[in-house]
């Protein structure tokens, strides 16, 4: 036992003079960690877990040069309560001399964009009273910024689906009037006034009731649907984040791991631990739960790390350590049966390298897979797929019962795994 | 300390080591002496138990190594021909590892560390890095590894190739105060000059076989009263030619050829150099040098296998 702690002791302590190994281990994740908690807004729920998340207060300035009922609508939606966190709009005079000082504060990335409703927008958009016709479209125009590319596309969204939403209105009252007039319900010269009184008790009474989301919803979901469809309460992105990059580079850990097994093989070590009374088992085990232990270390660094600095809540300690423990245990198998089927140092870092990408795509270390047809079943034969479900599920206030199921699946997966490496190793003695 | 009996070893096809039997006295330093490939790492590796033998056995201290490897790994101290030592640890921390897995005590091992690493002068390196050290110090520090657990037989093989002739010096010393401290040793070279100075007894290895063993007096006893005749070239030309005519020669034991030096095993120096410049004449070869030696170990190789041990 003193000799397993001997190895376990000395591996430890190689790999943490292992500066590149080190970074990898550490450094990278914790900082892929932060870099996408940044995107995803999550350092803004750490600070208030209220606060709204992902982008938002999208500086832009609305140039209105319609008169008509359209345009104001536009800038209604832009300045609606329900679009307050997504955008900060200023309303200018729509003289030329504005809209070029605006076009400029947009070249120098001043502002977002410029949201330019032309003349006519909405003839355009309605048909003209009398005969029916549409007037000559004039188009929105968005100017944006090169550099804010998400801040553009966020816009284009939101005018996209207002026009959408004023399109299909349109056409459901051509329709539902032209029906009406064809079976002599109402009289022909009757039809835009009663057009008038039908569209504000089908569209007017919902922005009366508040269900105005009937056409802003679909705007608001930009930000707030996640997964199945159920707004997810208090829910931080790096609750996800931190354990998905801990996990991801744990993949890297027991490659390193593994690769010391053939290191020592080709350095000659290996050789002279068997000239002492230390046995082969021994050595193997005592090198595996090296392995296993620097998962475990370096699991729980960064969780613990997530929780310090991001203010993270990971529930129950023993759920997590557990979680952490089965994780690392399952990893260690995949980095054992790496080395096993591999001839030579250098290639446990080829395929492990290739194993925790292929982990990390399918285990939805990078993107959630849950929901994803085919990749969510897949991501269950990784360990990343069953710690992610674990980590979510304990970040997300579920407790110790609530992970039985990855537990279990992880240390089945890490007694499978780890059996099949006895057996390739066996075999290629 | 050490019975050979018959030690085999075949990978596939290959025989590597063909019953090789020899044994070792206490506190004797045993030469294997044998060209590169000839079989001396496979055998150290069957007696160190990192290789089971195809054939044969050995005792160590009395205990068997393919029944008792354990017992046998208590008594053994292996000094590997490759640096086997961890580079990005200190040389103590080195020690501390390797006498953990001899099972010293933590006293035991600081005493023995310090007593070790003065024995082969790294005192004042002891923290240092491993990989900061010279290739003369690394080699240092693989011997002490191998002799930290106070071993009464100790296999060292080939410990001192590639480095510089003062760390090499500062090796053989070191074996030959073991010698005195009483331990027992085995080493395996195939430096002549090595195996000459250090042993007391050598036995001469070659594809597998041993080929001879005993003292030095002993083994060049095999050679008779033979002079060897070292003839180097001030110039390359039809050597072949010379060759073959100096080996067909009566006067000639034997003869080899090598770069620009000609090996020669004569009975009568006197009688033979005649011959030898009348024919490196008779082929427009010049002679630039020429050197006589008493028979040795080389001598006894060429001897044995008609070979230099450089061949």
């Amino acid at each position: 036992m003193t000799k397993i702690l001997r190895i376990i002791q000395k591996d430890l302590l190689i790999l943490g003079r292992d500066r590149a190994a080190l970074v990898l281990m550490l450094l990278a994740p914790f900082m892929l960690t932060i870099s996408m908690g940044a995107i995803t807004g999550g350092f803004d729920r750490t600070a208030d877990p209220d606060a709204p998340q992902g982008i938002q207060d999208i500086p832009l300035v609305i140039i209105n040069r319609d008169e008509g009922e359209m345009g104001q609508a536009l800038v209604e939606t832009f300045q609606s309560a329900e679009l307050a966190v997504l955008f900060a709009p200023t309303l200018a005079t729509s003289d030329t001399a504005t809209e070029a000082a605006v076009r400029q504060q947009v070249n120098a990335d001043g502002i977002a964009a410029l949201v330019l409703i032309p003349a006519g927008f909405s003839e355009g958009a309605i048909p003209d009273q009398e005969t029916g016709e549409f007037g000559v479209v004039n188009p929105v125009e968005i100017y944006a910024s090169l550099s804010r590319p998400i801040s553009r596309s966020v816009i284009e969204a939101v005018v996209g689906e207002f026009m959408n939403e004023v399109a299909l209105n349109t056409a459901v009252m051509q329709v539902t009037m032209t029906q009406l007039v064809l079976s002599g319900k109402i009289p022909l010269d009757e039809a835009f006034t009663q057009g008038e009184v039908i569209a504000q008790n089908l569209f007017g009474n919902q922005a009366e009731t508040g269900s105005e989301t009937g056409s802003l919803e679909r705007l608001l979901t930009i930000d707030s649907q996640l997964g199945s469809g159920q707004t997810a309460p208090n829910f931080n992105p790096l609750t996800y984040l931190a354990p998905s990059m801990a996990i991801f580079f744990l993949m890297y850990t027991v490659t390193v791991g593994g690769r010391s097994i053939l290191a020592e093989q080709e350095a000659g070590t290996l050789d002279r631990l068997l000239t002492t009374p230390a046995t082969m088992p021994y050595i193997l085990l005592g090198k595996v739960a090296a392995i296993f232990v620097s998962g475990v270390l370096q699991v729980s660094v960064l969780i613990l790390t997530s929780a310090l600095l991001f203010g993270l809540s990971w529930g129950s300690p023993l759920a997590v350590a557990l979680l952490i423990f089965s994780v690392s245990a399952a990893a260690t198998a995949w980095g054992v049966l790496i080395t096993s089927l591999a001839k030579n140092a250098g290639q446990v870092g080829a395929y492990g390298s290739a194993v925790m990408l292929l982990f990390g795509i399918v285990g939805g270390s990078f993107v959630p897979v849950q929901g994803v047809p085919g990749l969510s079943q897949l991501s269950k034969l990784t360990p990343n797929g069953w710690a992610l479900d674990g980590f979510y599920t304990l970040g997300t206030g579920g407790a110790l019962p609530d992970i039985t199921t990855a537990l279990l699946a992880l240390w089945l997966m890490a007694l499978l795994v780890f059996a099949t490496a006895v057996g390739v190793y066996r075999m290629k003695q | 300390m050490l019975q050979a009996l018959a030690l085999h070893k075949k990978f596939g096809s290959l025989t590597a080591v063909d019953d090789v039997s020899f044994d070792i006295k206490p506190g004797e330093i045993f030469s294997l002496l044998g060209p590169n490939g000839a079989g001396k790492t496979t055998t150290i590796s069957m007696l160190s138990c990192l290789l089971a033998p195809s054939g044969g056995d050995a005792l160590i201290d009395g205990h068997s190594i393919t029944k008792r490897p354990q017992a046998v790994k208590q008594v053994i101290g292996y000094v590997p021909q490759e640096l086997a030592l961890y580079g990005t640890l200190s040389a103590v921390q080195n020690l501390t590892f390797w006498g953990s897995m001899y099972g010293l005590s933590r006293a035991e091992m600081k005493e023995r560390s310090t007593a070790v690493l003065a024995q082969v002068g790294l005192t004042d390196r002891a923290h240092d890095r491993v990989n900061t050290f010279s290739g003369g110090m690394k080699r240092r520090l693989n011997i002490a590894v191998g002799l930290l657990h106070r071993p009464r037989l100790v296999f060292m093989d080939e410990p001192t190739v590639g480095i510089d002739p003062q760390s090499r010096r500062n090796i053989l010393d070191m074996v030959l105060e073991l010698r005195d401290a009483g331990m027992t040793v085995l080493y395996t070279t195939h430096y002549m000059e090595e195996a000459q100075e250090l042993s007391d007894r050598v036995g001469i290895i070659d594809h597998g076989r041993m080929i001879a063993c005993g003292t030095q007096k002993e083994l060049t006893k095999l050679v008779g009263q033979q002079d060897i005749l070292r003839l180097h070239l001030a110039e390359l030309g039809e050597t072949a030619e010379w060759l073959t005519a100096v080996q067909s020669d009566p006067a000639i034991h034997q003869a080899t050829m090598q770069d620009d030096t000609m090996t020669v095993t004569v009975s009568d120096a006197a009688v033979a150099l005649p011959i030898l410049i009348t024919l490196a004449s008779q082929h427009d070869l010049r002679i630039r040098s020429i050197d006589i030696q008493e028979p040795n170990l080389e001598s006894v190789f060429l001897h044995l296998t008609g070979r230099a041990l450089r061949d």
